[in-house]
């Protein structure tokens, strides 16, 4: 490659960029274009540029706009968009963050479905109470909520200041299926889950996405535990491949730790699976379990 | 001849095995190895023994002359020692686009003079050579060794556009020019961090499962560098001009960890400017299902990604996967970010932060980990936005000709002063300060040091990550990016 050729082409890309650098991203274009329809001004506002001298211009805008119940929801959802980006562009945003969240409150109450799902999830990042409450009662009493249960769940588990884990446990059995499966990422770190994730690894009835999530949280919490499950899966000849594929990659991944644990039971239910097994992603990943076995030796 | 004895190493230990091995002793060398061991030094001991000479297992001039009476050394070919600084522990070379010197050594000449050696490339991805310290180097290098073993240098670097994809597929040789024979050799690396929308199968697997091995479901060493990035240490690394330089060590820092775990691996880059269908996919970076929890392929290594100890990660996308993300500003005009008056170059280029940086880490829905500053550095392609982000600042540096940090242009001034924004501070968490101004603790310690480079050291300053490619600091960062050359 010539340096010289490639150089040259990358100066001709920014001469071209600088030139051809407009007006275009100026807050002064937006308001200037009411009469555009939604999608047009919703695309303009996300075409702001946006620098930390400017903060202070582009931030009660976007306030502005977020609030303007007349607005539509489209634009809306795009000046929400920008305020959080504005978080990464410069120290102003702190001095707006109040404002930010009380705004961002109020449009938890909206008539709009979309901005009040905007709003919860905005609100649940930076662990708000009023988030908190509303997304407990999507999970215990769902027909009303703004969220569905998944996506419920999924958010508590943000905050630190709930018990997510205490929420799901009794009522792991009555979740939707993807709500059990978010359901068991947070029980997958939580210890007293223990037994439930062993039971559910091992429950041929159960999806198998649900149970490959139970194994990773049984993995993290019980590295022991995990051994001896996947050691059950893996001798027997019903289970799926993918599984089981699953179950030796987890394996492989926990080697470093598992010196006082992995038993040679492990390893001879590992081998039992790849000689019985014609699936070329089982074979694959017990190839790479035994070399990171012969590695770490 | 240089007196060997137990615990030397180098192609003149591995001659002397070599001529063991054929002396019918007892005591066999082993393999011609070039390590002066235990086994080595017992069939010494049996062959000065036989030879009437002290039996103390070194081979010093007494015993070099009864060896060369039994015609070592008498095949006519040179000895020479060959040191290469980018050595890693497991004797690979790791290179990049930087020049690394090869120090050579003349220990026998063996009746040559002069002592000419022809340096070219091992195996498919080319290496090039020079005798001074440039980026023009030859695909091959013919060198006179000094006769009185003074050492000679060469410098070795990458091919720009031509980087490895694993380890060893490259390498160098040294031959005598006169007889053709190969006198030394040693297996490389180009190492450069790749457009990860490009990698190759290996290499994308050996990084997640790096990354995978580093994560240790929630227990290994990468929550350090989660615990870098959070709220409570927000100013240490945005809104002001150190933005860059403090994420450029942040990456450096990660990289060498897991280069630690496999010395083959590199930090991949996401161009957020273009499309990447490979990394959002079931077998790189996953793709969310209906709530944004991300899904990965049965059996990836990031089943079992814990932080702050919640199992998987949350990532809704706001573009479709194999499009590109909307607003964010190209990579043309990224480098056409100019300053305003008064400022300098480097400042008007920093404002990036917003855009194309932050409007980056936003493309992903509402509840995604990635787009709020406390909880990015949960997400591991987080790792790979700022690798890209990086190279922009790496590419933006080669373009402007702007690499060392005593020229203002390089870099700019805090608006408030702040400390970790000025160029001779040290960084935090590296430098461990927890005192105020500074967060009140330092995750992670000090910097990780590589057995490649000395730089930057332990606790870096800002100025330290400016010039990464060594070009007036003398030894480089020990990174590249695959399209961005050294001039």
């Amino acid at each position: 490659m010539d340096i010289k050729d490639y150089r040259k082409k990358h100066e001709d890309d920014v001469a071209q960029a600088r030139a051809s650098r407009s007006a275009h991203g100026a807050p002064e274009e937006f308001l200037g274009r009411r009469e555009a329809d939604a999608d047009t001004r919703a695309k303009m506002l996300c075409k702001m540029r946006m620098t930390s001298r400017n903060l202070g211009e582009l931030i009660p805008l976007f306030l502005d706009i977020l609030g303007n119940k007349s607005e539509a929801v489209t634009v809306r959802s795009a000046a929400l968009d920008m305020l959080s980006a504005s978080e990464f562009a410069g120290k102003a945003f702190a001095d707006y963050r109040p404002q930010v969240i009380d705004a961002v409150r109020a449009l938890a109450s909206d008539k709009s479905p979309t901005l009040r799902k905007n709003a919860l999830e905005y609100l649940a990042q930076q662990r708000d109470d009023y988030a908190r409450d509303i997304l407990t009662a999507a999970v215990t009493a769902p027909e009303e909520a703004p969220v569905d249960q998944a996506k419920a769940i999924q958010l508590l588990s943000l905050d630190d200041h709930t018990n997510a884990a205490d929420l799901v446990r009794g009522r792991f059995e009555d979740l939707s299926e993807t709500a059990k499966e978010e359901a068991a990422y947070i029980l997958g770190t939580d210890p007293t889950s223990a037994d439930k994730l062993s039971e559910v690894m091992v429950d041929k009835t159960v999806r198998e996405r649900l149970r490959r999530i139970a194994a990773a949280g049984l993995k993290a919490l019980d590295l022991q535990r995990f051994a001896e499950r996947a050691g059950v899966v893996l001798v027997d000849r019903g289970d799926s491949a993918r599984l089981k594929a699953a179950l030796v990659s987890m394996a492989q991944t926990a080697r470093p730790r598992q010196n006082a644990v992995v038993t040679s039971a492990l390893d001879s239910a590992v081998e039992t699976a790849r000689s019985r097994t014609r699936s070329k992603t089982l074979k694959s990943a017990a190839a790479r379990y035994f070399a990171a076995q012969r590695d770490k030796a | 001849m240089e007196t060997i004895r137990r615990g030397s190493r180098g192609p003149l230990v591995a001659r002397w095995q070599e001529f063991l091995g054929n002396q019918n002793l007892q005591n066999h060398p082993g393999a011609a190895d070039g390590i002066f061991g235990a086994k080595t030094a017992a069939a010494t001991r049996e062959f000065q023994q036989r030879h009437g000479l002290v039996a103390d297992g070194v081979v010093g001039p007494m015993t070099w002359a009864q060896a060369q009476a039994l015609g070592f050394g008498g095949g006519g070919v040179m000895i020479i020692e060959a040191n290469f600084e980018a050595t890693a522990p497991n004797g690979t070379a790791y290179l990049s686009w930087a020049p690394r010197k090869l120090t050579l050594r003349l220990i026998d000449a063996q009746g040559r003079n002069p002592a000419t050696v022809r340096l070219s490339s091992l195996r498919a991805i080319p290496l090039q050579f020079a005798v001074a310290r440039t980026a023009d180097g030859q695909p091959t290098l013919d060198i006179d060794l000094p006769q009185d073993s003074s050492p000679a240098e060469v410098w070795i670097s990458g091919v720009f556009g031509e980087a490895s994809t694993e380890d060893g597929d490259s390498g160098y040789r040294i031959n005598d020019l006169a007889s053709g024979v190969e006198l030394a050799s040693q297996p490389a690396m180009v190492r450069i961090r790749k457009n990860a929308n490009r990698l190759a199968d290996g290499e994308r697997d050996r990084f997640l499962q790096a990354m995978a091995d580093l994560n240790a479901s929630g227990t290994g060493r990468f929550r350090d560098f989660r615990d870098m990035h959070v709220d409570a240490a927000r100013i240490e690394a945005h809104f002001d001009v150190g933005f860059l330089p403090w994420h450029r060590s942040y990456l450096l820092d990660l990289e060498r960890e897991l280069q630690e775990i496999d010395p083959s691996v590199a930090l991949p880059y996401w161009r957020f400017d273009e499309p990447a269908p490979q990394v959002f996919s079931t077998d790189f970076m996953g793709l969310p299902n209906s709530v944004g929890r991300v899904i990965f392929e049965p059996g990836h290594p990031f089943e079992s990604w814990v932080t702050d100890g919640q199992l998987g990660l949350v990532r809704p996308m706001g573009f479709p996967p194999d499009a590109r993300p909307p607003v964010i500003i190209s990579e043309a005009d990224t480098l056409a970010l100019e300053p305003e008056a008064g400022e300098t170059k480097y400042r008007g280029f920093a404002e990036m932060e917003g855009n194309p940086h932050g409007i980056a880490h936003t493309r992903f829905s509402l509840g995604s980990f990635i787009r709020a500053i406390g909880t990015a550095a949960r997400d591991p392609l987080f790792f790979m936005l700022h690798a890209n982000v990086d190279r922009l600042w790496a590419k933006w540096q080669w373009l402007e000709r702007l690499r060392n940090p005593d020229d203002a242009q390089a870099f700019g001034t805090s608006d408030d002063n702040r400390v970790g924004h000025r160029l001779d501070d040290t960084m935090w968490p590296w430098n461990q300060i927890v005192t105020p101004p500074r967060p009140i603790s330092a995750p992670g310690g000090t910097l990780a040091p590589s057995p490649l480079t000395p730089r930057p050291g332990l606790s870096p300053m800002v100025r330290d990550m400016i010039d990464y490619q060594g070009i007036t600091a003398g030894d480089p960062l020990g990174f590249d990016y695959d399209d961005v050359p050294i001039e």
